[in-house]
C-alpha cells in the first residue's frame, strides 16, 4: 500500500488525489498475498504522474492563484519615465472606471504633455489597493498619488506623504471647500491630499410604489424609531420586505448603527465618541435601534450581498434601504426606475442638518516620480471643472461649493444643494475616516460579534473600550 | 593503537570502489562517494526548499521577537517574547497604543474544528470505502464522484456552499423544512457557524477519506474476510472487529493530513465571509494572523501567532514520520 | 443484480439482492450529495443576474416555464470572462512553469536520495517530506519581506520588460513561479520516490557496477521508464515476431526469433547476457521500452514470478552503455 496521502494545499492535493486514483487496483490481494492481478492496473508509471500533476495542479492551482494582488494592468506600462504619473486606483470596472478615465480626458486636454500610468487594483471598495500600495512603500517605489479615503485613514502611511499647501491647497480652494471636508484632507495639521467627491452615507432610500401600498409618508419621519414603527407598518399592509439589509459583512450594520447614533447624540454625542469619549448610554440605545430594525430585515440578509439588497429595492420586494449614494448609483442605470417617481430620498430621520460623509482623494506622496505632473493633477482634482467632469459619472457629488452642477442628475443637485445647507459634515467610521485604524479594527470585530448575537449591551461595552 | 581521530579521518575519506572483476581499486577521493556525485541531483531542490521552508520559517521566528508594525523595516537589534506573551495573556504591546486581545477563542476554535472535521471526515470515509469495496459496478464512477469536490477550490466551495446554506433558497434548509426542523439561519449563526464551514470542508474532503481507506482495504486479504464469514461473525462485528483494527495505518496517515490542512483552512473563511474577519465564533487562528499581519498591520504579532500554528502542525507531524520512519516505511 | 453475490459469499440477513439495491442506493444517495452544489454552481452561473434575487439557485433557469427560476443567460460567463481573463493567463503562466520545475526538482531529487544509496539520505528525505506539513501562513510575512525587500527582482525584471508579451508586472509572477516551486517540492519528491523505490536494485547495483555513473542511471534508466511504461506494460506480454523495436539491431535479430521466454538473470557476472521476462535481450530494451519497464517491474515485486537463474549466453552489451 505505498500511498503517502500527504495533502499540503489544495492545488497539490488534487494531483493527489487523481494520482492515488490511478493507484487503487480493481482486485483485492488473493489469498496468497500475491498482487499479481494487480500489476496491471496499480503500475503508476512515471508519464501518468508528469501528466496528472500537470492537469491537477494547472486545475487546482489556477483556483489557488486567483486571489493574488490582481494589478491588471489594463492601461498600465510600468512605473518609471520623469513625466509618466502613477496612478493605482480600485475602480477597475463599472461607474467608477468611466469616472476616473472622464477625469484623465479633462486633464490631459489642458495639460497634454503629462502621461498616464493609471493602475486599476482590482478588489471592490480599495480591499487590496492598500495592500498594493503598502507593497510599493515598503520597496521604496511610493506611486504619485493612489486613491485613498482621507481623515484617519491617512494614518496608515504615516510618513509617506509631502505637504502640498502651497502648492495645491491655494486660497482658492480653502475657501470653496467647507470645513468638514477640508479638516479630513489633513494628516497631523498639514495639508497632503485633495478630496475629490463626496459620498453621503447618512440617506434612507424607498422605493414610492412600496410606500404608497402601505401608506406610510418618508417625510413624516422624524427619528430612528419612526423608522421602526414605519416598518411595521410596511410588513403588516404589504409583502414587501420592510428593510433591504445585508449581514453577511459587517460594513453596511456598522453604517447603519453611527447613523443612527449620530441622529440620536447629536453631532456632540457622535463627535465625543469618535474621540473616544463616547457615552456608552448613547451607543448602546444606537444599537438597540438595530436590533429592531433587525427584525424587518430579510429572511436570507446573511447570504445576500449589498447588490442584491439594493436590487429588492429596484424590484418592489422592499421598501427601504440604508446605504451611501452609491446605492442610487445603480437606480440611475436602471432602466424606468426613476428618481421621484419610483424611488426617493430622505435624510436619515434624526440626522437632518448633518451631511454624514464619505471621500475619495488622491494624496501626494513624498519621494514622488513625477512630482511636478502630480501637482498639477492635483490642483486640476481640486478644481470645479475637474470635479463635475468625475462626479457627472460617480454619482456623488463634488466637495467644491462653488461646482456648477447643472451636469449632474436632479438626485445629485438635491444631494449638493443639502451638503452645502448642512450645518455640519461628520466623517463616517465605516470608511475609516473618523477613527484610527487599530482602533477601526476594533470597532469592526465588536460587530461582527454583534450580527452574531445581536447583545446591544455587550457590543456597546466592546464599543466603547475600542478605544482603549 | 591508532589515534581516533587518524581512524575516522580515513574512514570519511576511504571510498573504495568495488572493481568489475571482483577486486578493489585503491581508495577513490570524497568526490567518488556516492552521496557527492548524486549531489547535483538533490542538492539544488534541497538548497531551494532549505530557503524557502526552512529559511523562512526561521526567519518568521525572528521576525515575530520583533516590534515590526505597519511601514518601515524590522529592528532586529531589539528581540524579546513581548508578542508572545501578549498572544496568551492579553495587555499593550510596545508597538500599539491599544489593547491586544489573546488568542484563545482562535485557538480553541481551530481546535474544535481540526477534531470535528478530522473525525467525521474519517468516519465518512470509512463508510464510503466500505461500501465501495463491495465489488460494484460502476465503480469508478463513483469513485470520480465521491473525489470530484476535491477537485474545486476553496473559494468556489465557499461560494457553492454560502448558496446551499441561504435561509430561503438555499437546499439545506429546504431539507431541514422537509424533515420538521424547520428553516435555520446558518451562516451568521454563532452556534453553528463553526459546524457549517467543518461541514463543507467534510464535503470537500471525504473523497479523499475513502481513498485512503479504499486502498487499505484493497491491501487486507481475502481470506481475512473469509475466515471471518467462516467463524460466523456477521457483516457489522466482521468489519467492526477484523477489518477496521487493520486499517490503523491508513487510518493514521489520513489523520495527520486532515488534521495539519484543517489548520490552514483559510482561504476558506475568506471567501465565505468575504473578508478576513469571519466572526468570532469561527475565527480560528490561520484567519487571525492574516487579519492581523495584513489587515491591522501588526507583522510581527501576525508572525507570532504564524509560529504557534506551525508549533501545532509540527506537534501533529512529527510523532507521526518518526514512527513511518522506525517502522521503515519512509 | 441478482447474480450478484457479494464477495465473500451471500448475506445474512436479507435476500441479497435487496440488499444490493440499498448499497446502489446509499451509494447514489452519495453521490447526490456530493453533486449537488456543484450543481447548484452551474445553475447559478447561467441564470440572467438580472432575474437571480430571489430564484432558487439549484434549479435550472427555465423562466419562461417555470415561473421563479430565473431566465437563462450566458452574461455571467462573458462577464466572468472580461473580469477574470487577465486573472486566467497569469494562473496558466504561474502554474505551467511552476508545475514542470516542481516535476523535474522533485524527480531528481528523489532519485538522489533514493535510487543512490548513500549514508544519511534519509535524515534529507525527512527534511524534505516535513515541508509538506508547513502552514503557509506561518511563512507568509517572511516571503513578502524577501520579495519586496531583499530580493531585487523588480529592478533586475524591469529592463525585460521591452521583450514581446513580457509586462512589467511579471516580475511578481516569476516570483510567485519560484516560490511554487519551492513549496511543490516536497510533494514531488514524496510521490516520485514512491515510484523509484518499486525499480530494481538488482538493475542499479548493475548498472554501477558496469561503472555507470550517477548521471547515467538517472538519464538511461529513469528517463527511459517515463516516456513509455504508461503503455501496456503487461507482465504477460510475450515478444512478437517482427516487431520494430529490435528490428535495427542485426546481430539480435536471429535471438529475437526465440519463442520462449526468458528468465531474468540477476547474476552478478557480466559476461553473461540478461534477458527481460518478455525475451529481449538487452541490447533491445532501449528501443522497446516495453520490455524494460516489464523487466523492471517483474523485478521489483518480490511475488512477481521471475527468479529462476538461468542465464542466457547471448551476451550483448548493457542498454545503459548504449
Amino acid at each position: 500500500m505505498l500511498i503517502y496521502p500527504m495533502i499540503i494545499n489544495v492545488g497539490h492535493g488534487h494531483l493527489l488525489s487523481y494520482c492515488i486514483t490511478a493507484k487503487i487496483g480493481r482486485f483485492r490481494a488473493d489469498t496468497h498475498g500475491d498482487n499479481l492481478m494487480t500489476d496491471k492496473s496499480t503500475k503508476l508509471s512515471r508519464r501518468t504522474v508528469l501528466t496528472t500533476t500537470g492537469a491537477a495542479a494547472v486545475t487546482g492551482l489556477a483556483g489557488c492563484t486567483g486571489g493574488d494582488e490582481g494589478s491588471g494592468g489594463s492601461n498600465g506600462n510600468g512605473s518609471g519615465g520623469a513625466n509618466e504619473l502613477e496612478l493605482l486606483h480600485a475602480w477597475s470596472s463599472g461607474d467608477g472606471n468611466a469616472a476616473i478615465a472622464a477625469l484623465i480626458e479633462g486633464f490631459q486636454e489642458e495639460h497634454p504633455d503629462v502621461e498616464f500610468a493609471e493602475e486599476p487594483v482590482d478588489g471592490a471598495a480599495r480591499s487590496n489597493l492598500d495592500q498594493v500600495v503598502l507593497n510599493k512603500l515598503q520597496a521604496n517605489d511610493p506611486p504619485s498619488t493612489f486613491q485613498l479615503w482621507p481623515g484617519k485613514n491617512l494614518a496608515k502611511f504615516d510618513g509617506a506623504y509631502e505637504d502640498i499647501e502651497d502648492d495645491v491647497w491655494t486660497d482658492d480652494l480653502k475657501e470653496n471647500y467647507l470645513a468638514g471636508p477640508q479638516e479630513q484632507a489633513q494628516y497631523n495639521g498639514s495639508y497632503v491630499s485633495v478630496p475629490l467627491n463626496i459620498h453621503r452615507i447618512n440617506n434612507l432610500f424607498y422605493n414610492t410604489a412600496v410606500l404608497e401600498e402601505a401608506g406610510v409618508d418618508p417625510a413624516s419621519l422624524s427619528s430612528a424609531s419612526d423608522v421602526v414603527s414605519a416598518c411595521e407598518t410596511i410588513a403588516a399592509e404589504t409583502d414587501a420586505v420592510p428593510f433591504a439589509h445585508q449581514t453577511s459583512g459587517t460594513w453596511s450594520t456598522v453604517q447603519l448603527w453611527e447613523t443612527i447614533l449620530l441622529g440620536q447624540a447629536g453631532i456632540d454625542g457622535y463627535e465625543a465618541f469618535i474621540n473616544g469619549n463616547g457615552d456608552a448610554g448613547q451607543v448602546q440605545t444606537a444599537l438597540e435601534s438595530v436590533v429592531e430594525l433587525s427584525e424587518y430585515y430579510p429572511g436570507d440578509s446573511s447570504s445576500i450581498t449589498f447588490t442584491e439588497a439594493n436590487t429588492m429595492v429596484m424590484d418592489g420586494d422592499a421598501a427601504f434601504i440604508h446605504q451611501g449614494d452609491w446605492a442610487a448609483g445603480a437606480y440611475s442605470n436602471a432602466d424606468g426606475f426613476n428618481y421621484g417617481e419610483d424611488w426617493g430620498q430622505v435624510t436619515y430621520p434624526g440626522t437632518s442638518g448633518s451631511y454624514l460623509l464619505n471621500m475619495d482623494s488622491f494624496p501626494f506622496m513624498a519621494n514622488n516620480p513625477s512630482p511636478e505632473a502630480t501637482r498639477q493633477f492635483l490642483s486640476y482634482c481640486g478644481t470645479a471643472e475637474g470635479q463635475v467632469r468625475f462626479n457627472a459619472e460617480k454619482g456623488s457629488i463634488p466637495p467644491r461649493s462653488d461646482a456648477d452642477v447643472s451636469a449632474l442628475n436632479q438626485f445629485q443637485q438635491d444631494q449638493f444643494e443639502d451638503f452645502n445647507a448642512a450645518d455640519n459634515q461628520p466623517p463616517s467610521v465605516e470608511h475609516g475616516l473618523a477613527v484610527s485604524p487599530a482602533v477601526k479594527t476594533n470597532i469592526s470585530d465588536a460587530f461582527s460579534s454583534f450580527l452574531e448575537n445581536y447583545d446591544a449591551a455587550a457590543t456597546a461595552d466592546a464599543l466603547i473600550g475600542a478605544s482603549n | 593503537m591508532r589515534n581516533p581521530l587518524t581512524v575516522l579521518k580515513r574512514r570519511l575519506s576511504e571510498h573504495r570502489e568495488v572493481r568489475t572483476d571482483g577486486g578493489t581499486t585503491s581508495a577513490g577521493s570524497i568526490l567518488d562517494r556516492d552521496s557527492v556525485r548524486s549531489a547535483p541531483f538533490w542538492l539544488p531542490p534541497f538548497l531551494l526548499i532549505g530557503l524557502f521552508i526552512y529559511g523562512a520559517i526561521a526567519w518568521n521566528i525572528v521576525l515575530s521577537l520583533t516590534d515590526f508594525q505597519g511601514l518601515g523595516s524590522p529592528d532586529y537589534s531589539a528581540l524579546d517574547f513581548e508578542n508572545y506573551v501578549v498572544a496568551f495573556f492579553g495587555g499593550t504591546p510596545s508597538w500599539s497604543e491599544l489593547t491586544v486581545s489573546p488568542i484563545w477563542n482562535s485557538a480553541w476554535n481551530t481546535v474544535v474544528l481540526m477534531v470535528s472535521f478530522s473525525v467525521v471526515c474519517l468516519a465518512l470515509g470509512l463508510v464510503l470505502a466500505i461500501l465501495v469495496d463491495q465489488e460494484i459496478r460502476f465503480e469508478n464512477t463513483f469513485r470520480t464522484i465521491y473525489l470530484l469536490p476535491m477537485s474545486l477550490s476553496f473559494v468556489v466551495t465557499a461560494k457553492f456552499w454560502l448558496y446551499m446554506y441561504n435561509v430561503e433558497t438555499g437546499l439545506v434548509n429546504l431539507f431541514l423544512g422537509a424533515v420538521g426542523v424547520g428553516p435555520v439561519e446558518i451562516v451568521q449563526n454563532p452556534d453553528l457557524k463553526l459546524a457549517a464551514v467543518a461541514f463543507a470542508l467534510i464535503w470537500q474532503f471525504s473523497g479523499y477519506a475513502m481513498i485512503v481507506y479504499l486502498a487499505g482495504l484493497r491491501a487486507i486479504p481475502t481470506s481475512h474476510f473469509e475466515a471471518a464469514r467462516v467463524d460466523g461473525a456477521s457483516t457489522l462485528r466482521m468489519y467492526w472487529r477484523v477489518i477496521i483494527p487493520q486499517l490503523r495505518t491508513a487510518t493514521v496517515s489520513a489523520l495527520v493530513v486532515l488534521t495539519v490542512f484543517s489548520l490552514k483552512a483559510f482561504d476558506f473563511l475568506f471567501s465565505m465571509y468575504g473578508g478576513y474577519q469571519p466572526g468570532p465564533s469561527a475565527d480560528i487562528l490561520a484567519t487571525r494572523m492574516v487579519r492581523e499581519a495584513y489587515s491591522n498591520g501588526n507583522w510581527a504579532y501576525g508572525s507570532a501567532i504564524a509560529v504557534i500554528l506551525f508549533i501545532m502542525a509540527l506537534a501533529i507531524v512529527t510523532p507521526y514520520i518518526y514512527s513511518q520512519y522506525k517502522r521503515g516505511e519512509l | 443484480m441478482s447474480t450478484e453475490t457479494g464477495r465473500v459469499g451471500e448475506w445474512s440477513l436479507f435476500g441479497h439482492s435487496l440488499r444490493r439495491v440499498v448499497l446502489y442506493g446509499i451509494l447514489a444517495g452519495m453521490g447526490v450529495f456530493y453533486l449537488i452544489p456543484i450543481e447548484t454552481g452551474i445553475m447559478t452561473s447561467i441564470i440572467n443576474p438580472a432575474s437571480y434575487t430571489g430564484s432558487f439557485p439549484y434549479l435550472p433557469p427555465l423562466e419562461p416555464l417555470v415561473p421563479g427560476t430565473g431566465t437563462f443567460s450566458l452574461e455571467p460567463w462573458q462577464g466572468a470572462i472580461d473580469g477574470l481573463g487577465q486573472g486566467l493567463v497569469n494562473s496558466v503562466i504561474l502554474v505551467v512553469p511552476a508545475t514542470i520545475f516542481s516535476g523535474l526538482l522533485g524527480s531528481m531529487a528523489a532519485f538522489g536520495l533514493t535510487t543512490i544509496s548513500w549514508r544519511g539520505q534519509i535524515g534529507i528525505y525527512i527534511l524534505f517530506v516535513a515541508g509538506i506539513f508547513i502552514p503557509y501562513q506561518a511563512v507568509l510575512v517572511p516571503l513578502t519581506q524577501f520579495w519586496y525587500n531583499v530580493v531585487p527582482l523588480q529592478a533586475v525584471f524591469e529592463p525585460l520588460a521591452v521583450l514581446p508579451f513580457v509586462q512589467e508586472y511579471h516580475w511578481k509572477l516569476v516570483a510567485l513561479i519560484i516560490t511554487h516551486t519551492a513549496y511543490g517540492l516536497p510533494i514531488c519528491t514524496l510521490l516520485f520516490r514512491a515510484h523509484y523505490k518499486k525499480l530494481s536494485d538488482e538493475m542499479v547495483e548493475a548498472a554501477q557496477l558496469d561503472g555507470a555513473s550517477v548521471a547515467t542511471i538517472y538519464r538511461r534508466i529513469i528517463l527511459r521508464c517515463r516516456s513509455r511504461c504508461s503503455r501496456s506494460c503487461s507482465s504477460t506480454s510475450s515478444p512478437r515476431s517482427g516487431t520494430t523495436c529490435c528490428s535495427r539491431s542485426p546481430s539480435s535479430s536471429s535471438a529475437m526469433q526465440r519463442s520462449s521466454p526468458r528468465i531474468w538473470s540477476v547474476s552478478a557476472s557480466p559476461s553473461r547476457g540478461r534477458t527481460s521476462r518478455c525475451g529481449w535481450p538487452p541490447h533491445c530494451w532501449l528501443r522497446c521500452r516495453r520490455c524494460w519497464c516489464t523487466s523492471s517491474s517483474a523485478i521489483s515485486s518480490p511475488r512477481g514470478s521471475l527468479h529462476s537463474m538461468t542465464t542466457d549466453s547471448t551476451g550483448g552489451t548493457h542498454p545503459w552503455q548504449n
